[in-house]
C-alpha cells in the first residue's frame, strides 16, 4: 500500500517536474530590439550605401536591424511605418520620401512611443523627430555654385535638372546653387526641369534639353545618378567634350569620371557617417539619453580635379570605417 | 407672453448655433507658433539679428593677426578657437582687425595685418555680392535647431549677405579705398582646414608663379574705417 503511494507521488513529481521543465523551454529568452532601416529608394547605390551603412551599424551595436524600401513613394513608406508599428520595433532609421508628407508617419510612430531619427533628408517639423543628421546641402551648393561660375569663366548657358520636388534637398541644392551664380550676368540658365534624382528620367531629360538648346555649356544636377544620366545623353549626342558635368552626392562612377576627366566637379556628402551618427543616437536614446540636438548638419565638401586625390566614393579616402 | 418667450429662446439659440457652427477654439500658444511659421520672414529675421542681437557679440572678436599667426603655427589650436556648424571642416571666426590697404581688387580689398610681412593675408569682401554663412555661423546666435526646416536657416543668411552688400559694402567704396590707406575691421571669416593645411595665411598657392593666387583669409565686413 506504502509502495503504491509511493509510487503515486513519484508520478504527480515526475509530471509536475517534466511539464515545469516544458515551461522553462517555452519561456520566452529576451528578445533582441529591432531597429527599423527605411529608406526613401534603394534604386540609387547613394542610398544603398547609407542603408547598408545604418543596418551594419546598428547590428554592430546588438539590434537587429530590419530594412524597409518606400521606393520613392509616401504611401509605401506610410504602411511600412504601420508595419513598424504594428512590429513593435524599438527605434526608426528614418530616410524620409517627402519633407511635409513624411512628418504624419513619424508622428505616428512617436505616438507609439518609437523613436525616429533622420538620415540625409528631413521633415520639416522640429518636434516629431528626435534628431535629423542632414547634409548641409546648400552651403555644399554655394561652394560648387562659386567653382562651377571659375570654370566657365562666369560666362555661358546652361540647363539645370532638380531632383524631387517636394524634397527640401532639391530645393536647398537648387537655391545654394543660384545664391552664387545668379550674381553673374553673363551666366544664364535656358532650363530647369525635374528628373526625380534617377538616371534614366535624366538622360531622357537631357536628351529633350539638347534638342532644345544644343550649344549650352554645362549642365548642373543634383545628384550624381542624374549627372550620370545627362553625361550618358551627352555621349550619345556627341557633345560630351563641350558640355561641363556638375554633380552631387560623391557616387562612385561620378568619382571615377571626375578622376578621369569627364564630369568636372560634384559636391561630396557622407552618407556612413550620418547613418552611423543616427544608429549611435537611437542606441544611446534606448539607453536613457534624450537630449539631442534636433538637427545636425553634416557638411558637403567640393569635388573636382583639383583635390580627388583626397576622396573616395562616398566619403574622403581617411575617413574612419571606410 | 409665454409664445414670445419661446420664440426668444428659439432665436438665441438659433443664434447660438450659428456662431458655435463659424467660431473654432484653439490654444493660443499653437495658434501664435503657427502664425510666426506662416509669417516667417527672413529679411525681418536678419534685420532684427543685425540691429539688436549682433552688436552684443561683436565686443569681444578675436583679433585677426593672432588668429592668422596661430593658423600658421598651430591649426589644430586655431581651429579650437572657431566655431563649427554639426560636422564640418569648415570653421567660422568673429575677427576685430586692422592693417594696410596693398591692392585694391573686383573681390576685395587685400590687406597686410601683419607688421612683420609686407604681403597681404586678409582679403576684405567688397565684391558686387556675398555668399557663404560667416556672419550667421561666426556669431554663435541663430541655432538650426529651432527651425522647422532648413531653408529658413539658409535664407537667413542670404539676408545677412545682401545687408553687408548694402550698409557695410556700399559705403565703403563710395569712399574710394586706395592702396596705402590703414584699415580697421571687424567681420567674420570660414575656414576650411583643407585649405590651411595647403599653404599659410599670407603664402602663395603655387610659388613658382609670382603672380599666383594666395591663401588669404577671407572677412566679410561687419564694420570699417578706412583712414
Amino acid at each position: 500500500m506504502a509502495r503504491k503511494w509511493f509510487v503515486r507521488v513519484a508520478m504527480v513529481l515526475f509530471v509536475v517536474l517534466l511539464t515545469g521543465g516544458c515551461g522553462r523551454r517555452e519561456q520566452p529568452m529576451q528578445e533582441q530590439k529591432k531597429i527599423a532601416v527605411v529608406i526613401s529608394t534603394l534604386n540609387n547605390p547613394w542610398f544603398v550605401v547609407l542603408k547598408d551603412a545604418a543596418k551594419g551599424r546598428a547590428e554592430e551595436l546588438g539590434y537587429k536591424a530590419d530594412v524597409f524600401d518606400s521606393q520613392n513613394s509616401p504611401a509605401t513608406e506610410a504602411g511600412h511605418f504601420d508595419t513598424i508599428i504594428d512590429g513593435k520595433y524599438a527605434a526608426i532609421l528614418f530616410n524620409p520620401t517627402d519633407a511635409q508628407g513624411s512628418i504624419a508617419s513619424v508622428q505616428r510612430a512617436k505616438d507609439a512611443g518609437i523613436p525616429t531619427f533622420c538620415m540625409d533628408r528631413e521633415i520639416s517639423a522640429s518636434d516629431v523627430a528626435v534628431s535629423q543628421i542632414l547634409s548641409d546641402n546648400f552651403s555644399g551648393c554655394v561652394a560648387l555654385g562659386e567653382y562651377f561660375a571659375r570654370r566657365l569663366e562666369e560666362k555661358g548657358d546652361y540647363v539645370e535638372l532638380l531632383g524631387l520636388l517636394g524634397d527640401n534637398n532639391t530645393k536647398n541644392r537648387s537655391d545654394g546653387f543660384h545664391s552664387v551664380v545668379d550674381n553673374y550676368p553673363g551666366l544664364k540658365m535656358l532650363a530647369q526641369q525635374p528628373a526625380d534624382f534617377d538616371r534614366t528620367k535624366a538622360m531622357e531629360v537631357m536628351e529633350s534639353l539638347l534638342q532644345a538648346h544644343p550649344n549650352i555649356n554645362a549642365v548642373f544636377c543634383g545628384n550624381d545618378a542624374m549627372a550620370m544620366g545627362a553625361h550618358r545623353a551627352l555621349i550619345a549626342a556627341g557633345k560630351d567634350k563641350q558640355v561641363m558635368v556638375f554633380g552631387f552626392d560623391g557616387a562612385k562612377d561620378v568619382i571615377d569620371e571626375i578622376r578621369s576627366g569627364r564630369i568636372v566637379a560634384t559636391g561630396m556628402q557622407f552618407p556612413k557617417t550620418m547613418a552611423k551618427m543616427a544608429a549611435e543616437f537611437a542606441d544611446q536614446y534606448l539607453k536613457g539619453k534624450r537630449d539631442f540636438p534636433q538637427k545636425v548638419p553634416v557638411a558637403v565638401e567640393l569635388v573636382s580635379a583639383e583635390n580627388i586625390e583626397k576622396y573616395a566614393a562616398y566619403g574622403r579616402n581617411e575617413e574612419p570605417g571606410k | 407672453m409665454k409664445r414670445k418667450r419661446l420664440l426668444y429662446i428659439i432665436g438665441l439659440a438659433a443664434l447660438a448655433l450659428v456662431l458655435g457652427n463659424s467660431l473654432e477654439f484653439r490654444r493660443l500658444d499653437e495658434k501664435r507658433a503657427e502664425e510666426q511659421t506662416a509669417r516667417f520672414s527672413p529679411a525681418e529675421y536678419a534685420r532684427d539679428f543685425w540691429d539688436n542681437r549682433l552688436p552684443a557679440v561683436l565686443e569681444h572678436p578675436q583679433a585677426a593677426d593672432e588668429l592668422i599667426r596661430l593658423f600658421n603655427t598651430d591649426m589644430k589650436a586655431a581651429i579650437a578657437k572657431g566655431r563649427t556648424l554639426g560636422q564640418s571642416r569648415v570653421h567660422a571666426y568673429l575677427l576685430r582687425g586692422a592693417g594696410r590697404i596693398v591692392a585694391v581688387e573686383k573681390d576685395g580689398l587685400l590687406v597686410s595685418a601683419l607688421a612683420d610681412d609686407p604681403n597681404p593675408e586678409i582679403l576684405l569682401c567688397t565684391g558686387a555680392y556675398i555668399v557663404g554663412n560667416a556672419v550667421r555661423d561666426a556669431s554663435g546666435l541663430i541655432d538650426v535647431s529651432a527651425f522647422s526646416d532648413t531653408m529658413k536657416f539658409n535664407r537667413i543668411s542670404a539676408e545677412i549677405n545682401r545687408i553687408v552688400v548694402q550698409e557695410v559694402i556700399a559705403p565703403c567704396l563710395d569712399r574710394r579705398p586706395q592702396v596705402g590707406m590703414n584699415v580697421r575691421f571687424i567681420g567674420a571669416a570660414e575656414v576650411a582646414e583643407d585649405a590651411t593645411e595647403k599653404t599659410p595665411f599670407g603664402g602663395r598657392e603655387r610659388p613658382e608663379e609670382s603672380n599666383g593666387p594666395r591663401h588669404l583669409l577671407k572677412v566679410v565686413l561687419i564694420q570699417l574705417e578706412v583712414e
